[in-house]
């Protein structure tokens, strides 16, 4: 049986946080983490597993030199190309959406009273890809080493009936070796 | 005197699907953290600092939708606006004034609502 999924919520906002904990802890599947800057949430993700990271856009946004959230993004794709990133912001702004899809984000999110459903329902889907990807891998998995068997198989066959077929033509050794 | 209500705690109850715990947790966390970000906001203000205004306006927009201020979001997001954008910086004072205004109505009300939660917790 799978264990819990681990969702890492990064964000600044402490109030926001605690809300979107609060909200995804109620799944019992769910093992959630909380991280308030993107460079805590880097170094967990290089040593452990992890299912699904939701990110803020903004969370360079009041301590200086702070990564922002897509830095936080390109560097988590380039570590684990395919950990699945929601992103999430306060700005209804098209270009923050194009930014981090363009990155590699699996969606984005808009911070609302709908928010919070609107993560949930993207973690389901990533959760979902994650399994196609997965039972994919195992029927190719499966296909090579069925016809790698296949394969070897038929040349022990090949041999076995050569073998055979010219020791039939030369006729039994043993009554050969007898006969002189 | 007024019946008006600063905060509407609909949106918070919502969330919290019957734990107090979370109330009081939220509750707290928006009467510790609020007054620092506007002591921010005013320093920011003396030193002209328009983008900081900006960022804080951000922030403290979210805390004050979970208590149901909703005129006052309105104004933390015109404030978020004007300070990133650099525009209006006339207004910036007049907002930052109302949004002072709206906490210290509402820290009154949820003080009421926590020592309310405490009773029955």
């Amino acid at each position: 049986m799978r264990g819990k999924i681990t969702i890492f919520l990064v964000e600044d906002d402490e109030m926001f946080l605690k809300s979107a904990e609060h909200q995804l802890s109620r799944n019992q599947s769910y093992a959630v983490k909380t991280f308030t800057t993107g460079e805590d949430a880097l170094e967990a993700i290089k040593k452990t597993k992890v299912d699904v990271v939701v990110l803020d856009y903004f969370l360079d946004s009041e301590v200086p030199g702070a990564k922002s959230g897509i830095e936080i993004l390109k560097e988590i794709k380039a570590h684990k190309p395919t950990l699945e990133v929601i992103m999430l912001s306060g700005q209804e702004d098209v270009d923050v959406a194009l930014n981090s899809m363009e990155f590699g984000a699996f969606d984005y999110v808009v911070k609302n009273k709908s928010s919070m459903f609107r993560v949930q329902n993207n973690i389901k889907r990533v959760l979902q890809s994650n399994e196609a990807t997965l039972s994919h891998n195992n029927y190719k998995m499966f296909t090579k080493w069925f016809f790698g068997f296949l394969i070897l198989l038929v040349i022990f066959l090949v041999i076995y009936a050569f073998d055979h077929s010219v020791f039939g033509l030369l006729g039994d050794p043993e009554i050969l070796n007898a006969g002189n | 005197m007024t019946d008006y209500k600063y905060i509407d705690l609909n949106y918070l109850n919502d969330l919290a699907l019957g734990s107090k715990d979370f109330i009081e947790d939220m509750i707290s966390s928006f009467l510790k953290n609020t007054p620092e970000s506007l002591v921010r906001m005013e320093t920011a203000l003396v030193k002209n600092d328009w983008e900081q205004i900006g960022k804080i306006a951000h922030k403290v927009k979210t805390s004050f939708t979970f208590m149901g201020m909703e005129e006052t979001v309105v104004k933390a997001k015109t404030l978020q606006d004007y300070g990133l954008k650099t525009t209006n910086q006339e207004e910036i004072p007049g907002l930052i004034s109302d949004i002072k205004v709206a906490y210290n109505n509402a820290e009154v009300e949820l003080n009421v609502e926590l020592t309310a939660l405490k009773a029955e917790l």
